[in-house]
C-alpha cells in the first residue's frame, strides 16, 4: 500500500536534500535554492530521485556559469541532449530570470521615504519588505510543494484530542523535543480500523498544510497506524470489542464444516512452509480430496488486500467445500493484516466455510474470532480438514464384519424356524395318520365281516330249523314213514265218505303208484 | 440418464443403512441376501477408491500480484 512508496520517497529524497553549498554569495546562493527547489518538484512530479534530473554539482557548474542560451547549456558538464530537450528551457528561465520578492514598499509605514527609496535601491535579496500576507504565501508555498512533505510519515504520541463537533478530530503529535499539529478529516476516519486514544504512539501518514488565517502549519492526517506493540495491542483489542459487538464471532454464524470434503481451497504463501505441511498431512491422511491452492501475501502493509481478495475469489469456485487460511508463527507485527478489519469482514462474508490457522498455539487473532473454525497451526488445521484413511480403512472393515453377521444371523434365525416347522409330526411321521386309518378300518373291516358272518350264520341256522321242519313236513317224508296219498279223481281223499264201493282210487306211495278198488268202506 | 457417480462419503452412508437394517431383520430372505450382495459390493468399492486415490493439486494464478 502506502507505505513502501513512502520509504522509498523519504530515502531517495532525504538523500538529495543535502544542506546547501554554502561557497555561494547572496545571489547566487539563492539562484542554488531556486533551482534545487525546481529540482525537487520536477522529482516529485515525475516519482523519481532529484538525482535523477539534476545532480548538485551540476546545478553548480550552472550558477557558476550562468548560461543565457541552450548553446551554452550543452557546454557545462553533467548536462546531455536528453536532458537539454527535458529541462533546458526551464533551467534557462529560471538562470535568466530568477524570482523575485515583490517590492513594494508599502508594508513599511514606519519609515520616510528616504530609507523607502534607499530599500528600494538596493539589493532586492537583501532588504525586501514583505506583507504577513506575502510571507504566509510564500511559506505555504515552500511547504506545500516540498515533495518531501507532501507525503510524510512521522512517529509520535497523540496529546491534546479533540473531537470536534464537526466529526473532525484534532490532535498534537509530539515527541520528547517537539509537537506538531494535526488534524484527521471525517473522511478518512472510516479506513483506520481503530479509535486513536490519548497517549497512543503511532505512525501518521500525511501532508503538511499551512494554514494561513492562523499561520499555523499542520499535518493534514490521511492514514494512522499503531506504532509499537503497545498500540498494536490497543488496536487490536479495540476492534475485538467492536467485532464481537456486532456478533461477528457469534456461533450461531459458523458454518460447518464438510466430513468429506471433495476440494479444500488454500489461502497461503506460495513459499513458506505451511503450505508444505499441509499438503504433507492431507496426502497422508485423505488422498481422495482436490486441492486448490491461491498464493497470497502473509504479512507486510500488502497483504491485508492480498487475504481479501483471495477470499473473494476462492469463493467464485462453486466446488470449493472448506478454505484454510494459514501461515506459520510470527510476531504481532508480522501477524497483524489477520487482525485487519477488512480481512476479518471477509472471512465473516465467505459462502464457503474458512479454518483460521495463523501462527503458533498460543496467538489468537481476529481472524481466528471470525472464522467458522480455529485451529492452532496449518498442521492442525490440515488434520482437522479431512478425516484420516487409516480410520476409514478400520470402519470399513467393522462395517464387513457387522454385515456377514448380520446375514449369519439372519440365515441361521430362518434355519431354526424352517427346523422347527419340519420337526412336527406332519414332517416327522407323515404316515401315522395313514396307519391310524388304516387300522381303524381294518378293524372296522373285521367287525364287518363277523357281523355279517354272524348274520349269515344265524340265518342259515333258521334256515336248517326251517328246512328240518319243512323236511319233517314234506309229504315224501310222510310217504317214508309208510302213509300214503289217495287220490280220485286228481282230489285228495281225506274222509271215508269221499269214495263209494269199488271207486278208483290212485295210491301215491312214497316209491311208485298203486291203482286200487275200493272193496270196503269203515268209518270211524 | 446415467446416474453421477456416488462420492464416498455417499457409498458410505449407503453402506451403514444396509449393515443397519440386515442387524435389525425383518427383511425377506432373498431381500437380505441381496442387500448383503451390495454392501460388500460397496465395501469393495469404498476401499478401493482409498487405495487408488491420488492427491491432485491446482494453483490458481492471480493477475496484478
Amino acid at each position: 500500500m502506502r507505505i513502501g512508496k513512502l520509504f522509498k520517497k523519504l530515502y531517495s529524497e532525504g538523500k538529495s536534500n543535502d544542506t546547501l553549498d554554502n561557497s555561494f554569495n547572496g545571489e547566487k546562493n539563492e539562484l542554488m535554492k531556486e533551482l534545487t527547489k525546481w529540482c525537487q518538484d520536477v522529482a516529485f512530479k515525475k516519482d523519481i530521485p532529484p538525482y535523477f534530473v539534476l545532480q548538485k554539482k551540476v546545478l553548480i557548474n550552472i550558477v557558476n556559469q550562468l548560461p543565457k542560451t541552450k548553446k551554452e547549456l550543452i557546454e557545462i558538464k553533467g548536462i546531455g541532449k536528453k536532458r537539454i530537450e527535458s529541462y533546458g528551457e526551464e533551467i534557462l528561465k529560471i538562470v535568466n530570470n530568477p524570482r523575485s520578492f515583490n517590492m513594494s514598499g508599502e508594508g513599511n509605514p514606519g519609515l520616510d521615504e528616504e530609507s523607502q527609496k534607499q530599500i528600494k535601491t538596493s539589493e532586492p535579496q537583501k532588504t525586501e519588505i514583505l506583507t504577513v500576507e506575502e510571507l504566509t504565501k510564500y511559506l505555504k508555498n515552500l511547504l506545500e510543494s516540498d515533495g518531501k512533505l507532501n507525503n510524510l510519515l512521522v512517529r509520535g504520541e497523540i496529546s491534546n484530542l479533540t473531537h470536534h463537533g464537526s466529526g473532525h478530530t484534532y490532535f498534537s503529535l509530539k515527541d520528547k523535543e517537539s509537537q506538531i499539529k494535526c488534524v484527521l478529516f471525517k473522511w478518512n476516519k472510516e479506513g483506520l480500523g481503530f479509535d486513536i486514544e490519548h497517549g497512543m504512539k503511532v505512525i501518521v501518514g500525511g501532508s503538511v498544510e499551512v494554514y494561513k488565517p492562523k499561520g499555523e502549519y499542520s499535518i493534514i492526517v490521511k492514514d494512522v497506524q499503531p506504532d509499537g506493540l503497545g498500540s498494536l495491542n490497543l488496536a487490536f483489542n479495540q476492534l475485538k470489542e467492536k467485532l464481537k459487538k456486532e456478533g461477528l464471532f457469534l456461533d450461531e454464524h459458523k458454518k460447518l464444516l464438510p466430513l468429506f470434503p471433495k476440494t479444500i481451497g488454500i489461502i497461503t504463501s506460495s513459499t513458506g512452509a505451511a503450505l508444505q505441511d499441509i499438503l504433507n498431512i492431507i496426502k497422508k491422511r485423505y488422498p481422495l480430496v482436490e486441492i486448490l491452492i491461491i498464493p497470497t501475501l502473509m504479512q507486510g502493509k500488502n497483504a491485508t488486500g492480498s487475504i481479501v481478495k483471495s477470499i473473494k475469489l476462492m469463493n467464485e469456485f462453486s466446488y470449493v467445500d472448506v478454505i484454510i487460511l494459514g501461515r506459520g508463527g510470527g510476531s504481532l507485527e508480522d501477524l497483524w493484516c489477520f487482525n485487519e478489519e477488512a480481512v476479518a469482514r471477509e472471512i465473516f462474508d465467505s459462502r464457503i466455510p474458512i479454518i483460521s490457522a495463523v501462527g503458533h498455539e498460543t496467538d489468537f487473532t481476529i481472524a481466528d474470532f471470525v472464522a467458522d473454525y480455529r485451529a492452532p497451526t496449518p498442521s492442525a488445521a490440515a488434520e482437522r480438514v479431512v478425516p484420516d484413511i487409516q480410520e476409514l480403512y478400520g470402519t470399513l472393515k467393522n462395517l464387513y464384519v457387522r454385515n456377514v453377521q448380520a446375514i449369519k444371523h439372519l440365515v441361521e434365525t430362518y434355519r431354526l424356524d424352517l427346523n422347527q416347522i419340519l420337526s412336527r409330526p406332519l414332517f416327522k411321521r407323515p404316515l401315522d395318520r395313514i396307519y391310524a386309518q388304516h387300522k381303524e378300518l381294518g378293524h372296522i373291516s373285521y367287525e364287518l365281516h363277523t357281523n355279517i358272518l354272524n348274520n349269515v350264520n344265524s340265518k342259515r341256522k333258521q334256515l336248517e330249523i326251517i328246512e328240518s321242519k319243512l323236511s319233517a313236513l314234506n309229504p315224501k317224508s310222510i310217504l317214508k314213514r309208510g302213509y300214503s296219498i289217495i287220490m280220485k279223481d286228481k282230489k285228495i281223499v281225506k274222509v271215508s265218505s269221499s269214495v263209494k264201493i269199488s271207486d278208483n282210487i290212485d295210491i301215491i306211495l312214497h316209491e311208485g303208484k298203486l291203482n286200487a278198488q275200493i272193496k270196503k268202506i269203515q268209518k270211524n | 440418464m446415467p446416474k453421477k457417480t456416488a462420492s464416498f462419503e455417499e457409498n458410505l452412508e449407503e453402506l451403514n443403512e444396509i449393515v443397519e437394517n440386515l442387524e435389525n431383520g425383518g427383511s425377506p430372505l432373498k431381500k437380505s441376501l441381496d442387500e448383503f450382495q451390495k454392501g460388500l459390493d460397496l465395501i469393495k468399492q469404498c476401499s478401493k477408491e482409498l487405495e487408488t486415490a491420488e492427491l491432485k493439486i491446482r494453483t490458481v494464478v492471480k493477475k496484478d500480484e
